[in-house]
């Protein structure tokens, strides 16, 4: 095969390989099911560090036992691919149960798919300063990292009046999740775009 | 060896071909004009041609990179995919019109760095937040394209490099196999085969063993240390090396002789793992089914067979040296048999591995003697010292007292160590008498 067609083919190839990546979050976020996420800082200091924001959401811990326990399955181990069922609320989802199979949701829930970050014993007690005896389960859905313009990151780290900072995200059949907007008190500040 | 340094070597070396006959007065003339016409014309168009690529692409670097936030992602987008384009264009400029290969090589080289750029600016740009290995694998993937179909070697190490560093993420971090590495180093090995690229190849087998060791890093072969899943792994593993070794060490092929320096040494390295008595003490009890275990024995056993078959069938060895070859390998197999359906109870197994590991590094050498083979040599030489140092400190420690294990062990080394030396020097230059590589 001649150079330059060698050449075109190679820039053919990873352009569409590039593009498909682009392809694949559009499409979870075209054809998802919107949703509203609340947000906990992951560091009571700075939620937004510089132009890149790391995001962690109440439904990023999940109780597997005591009182807040979750329904569904309770054996899991680090890297495990979890199917966490989902209410829609307008104030935020909540985490129903959470399941190694997709198929056992329950009918009528969002099925959202996160892989299992770290299982914990103990939790921290924010109200009484003090480690409980609690076995969560801490998992990763893919939208915790928010990329915002150089310099406005230090405006939305600190929200003038306590607003409070939401996401909607949409989930799609594969069970994929991507960040459509981020809300300041229910007022969209970034919202995604193709171009 | 870069041109300058070829023309003054060959500046140095056409008087003495001129002594002895071999080019003519006119010919010595002939070879440095021409070497030195060719080496001006390709230090100064290749000194320009990067200078002003270097500036170029500096240039537009900071540009960009100024100007980022300001852009929407319809501009950033095509910036990236401009650039990408750009070095591939910029290998076939260097290529065809100006005849600057290792230029060429460069741009290549940078054309794998560009498609990690884009693929991470993109994951920026777009907020994909997806299994971190996935990216890396992408790149790789990319890099191995642009290696095949340009034919670049630097763009093949860059590529296997990053192969390497996806499979260390999904083993050893994600703790999850990766199988699909077995594809890449499959597609990987048609360029290799076909381009004999030497440096590449050896990258190719070191990948390969870097995937067999993450094997151990998997929680479905056991957490915990104790399992003798590990060390009946452990014996499979290197009883197929040793199969792949005797494959590539039986064939003449470029590929075959680039890898089997890799795959001896593993295949050494686990043996040697082997010979420890204390080895044993902490793997007493084999657990989970026996059946599966003895399918992959009889897998490994028939790599292994096959390499031992073709070795014996391709080598001019003579029957006496041939027959003790063929008897080590039968025990050595043997061995690693007994590893895998077997558990260990005492250190006899060690001893029996001991006298084996040195009865392979005595016909490793002597096979390297025979061939000319100076990496064999080295290797049988490295290994006994390591073993040599090995059993000294876990035999003679318990036999004497602190002070006298220092002196004799001290004595009994330097000695030891002197002499191995001199013979291996001595064969080397043996080696060079004979006129062997």
């Amino acid at each position: 095969m001649n150079l330059w067609l060698k050449i075109m083919l190679l820039v053919v190839v990873q352009i569409t390989a590039l593009a498909a990546m682009i392809a694949d979050k559009q499409w979870t976020l075209n054809t998802g099911t919107p949703v509203v996420l609340q947000t906990e800082p992951v560091d009571p200091r700075s939620l937004f560090r510089g132009d890149y924001a790391r995001l962690a959401y109440p439904i990023s811990r999940l109780c597997l036992d005591g009182k807040t326990a979750l329904g569904g399955d309770k054996d899991f181990t680090r890297h495990d691919t979890v199917w966490v069922a989902l209410k829609p609320d307008p104030d935020g989802a909540k985490a129903v149960s959470v399941h190694h199979q997709r198929s056992e949701i329950a009918p009528g829930l969002l099925a959202l798919r996160g892989e299992v970050q770290s299982l914990n014993d103990y939790e921290w007690d924010r109200t009484t300063n003090k480690s409980v005896k609690q076995r969560t389960l801490q998992v990763r859905y893919g939208i915790e990292q928010y990329f915002v313009q150089e310099g406005t990151g230090r405006q939305v780290e600190r929200p003038q009046g306590g607003e409070k900072v939401t996401i909607l995200a949409a989930i799609d059949a594969r069970g994929k999740a991507g960040i459509l907007a981020v809300l300041f008190d229910g007022r969209e500040h970034y919202r995604e775009t193709l171009f | 060896m870069n041109d300058r340094g070829f023309g003054k070597r060959l500046a140095q070396e056409l008087p003495r071909w001129q002594k002895e006959g071999w080019v003519s007065s006119e010919g010595r003339q002939a070879i440095l004009a021409d070497v030195a016409v060719r080496q001006t014309k390709v230090v100064w168009a290749s000194s320009l041609a990067l200078a002003g690529a270097l500036l170029l692409g500096v240039g537009v670097i900071t540009w960009f990179a100024a100007h980022w936030n300001e852009m929407n992602k319809l501009m950033k987008l095509i910036f990236i995919f401009l650039a990408l384009t750009a070095s591939h264009v910029a290998h076939g400029f260097c290529q065809t019109r100006s005849a600057l290969p290792k230029l060429a090589q460069g741009m290549a080289f940078l054309s794998v760095l560009f498609f990690g750029a884009a693929i991470m600016l993109i994951g920026q740009i777009y907020h994909i937040d997806s299994h971190f290995p996935d990216g890396i694998a992408l790149w790789a993937a990319g890099g191995l394209l642009t290696a095949w179909l340009l034919g670049s070697q630097p763009a093949m190490v860059a590529s296997i490099t990053l192969a390497a560093l996806w499979t260390w993420t999904e083993q050893f971090d994600f703790r999850a196999m990766n199988w699909p590495l077995l594809g890449y180093l499959a597609l990987a090995a048609v360029p290799l085969f076909h381009h004999e690229w030497k440096m590449a190849t050896r990258g190719w087998g070191a990948l390969f063993i870097l995937w067999m060791i993450g094997w151990h890093a998997q929680p479905w072969i056991g957490v915990v240390w104790e399992s003798h899943a590990h060390i009946r792994l452990f014996a499979l593993q290197v009883l197929g090396i040793a199969g792949c070794w005797a494959l590539a060490q039986a064939s003449e092929h470029p590929f075959a002789r680039a890898v089997r320096t890799d795959f001896l040494l593993a295949a050494l390295v686990g043996a040697f793992v082997f010979t420890f008595p204390d080895f044993a003490l902490r793997h007493t009890k084999p657990t989970g089914d026996l059946a599966p275990w003895l399918a992959a024995l009889i897998s490994a056993m028939a790599i292994y067979t096959a390499g031992i078959i073709r070795l014996v069938r391709t080598s001019d060895l003579a029957a006496d040296r041939l027959r003790i070859g063929i008897a080590l390998a039968i025990s050595f197999a043997l061995l690693l048999a007994v590893e895998v359906i077997v558990p260990r109870s005492s250190g006899l197994p060690a001893l029996f591995w001991n006298a084996i590991f040195l009865g392979v590094l005595y016909w490793i050498s002597d096979l390297g003697i025979h061939h000319g083979g100076r990496v064999m040599v080295n290797r049988a030489f490295t290994g006994f010292s390591i073993w040599v140092l090995a059993r000294y400190f876990d035999t003679f420690w318990s036999l004497f007292d602190r002070a006298l294990f220092f002196m004799a062990g001290g004595v009994l080394l330097l000695a030891g160590g002197g002499w191995l030396e001199r013979r291996r020097r001595a064969l080397l230059r043996d080696f060079e008498d004979r006129g062997q590589p």
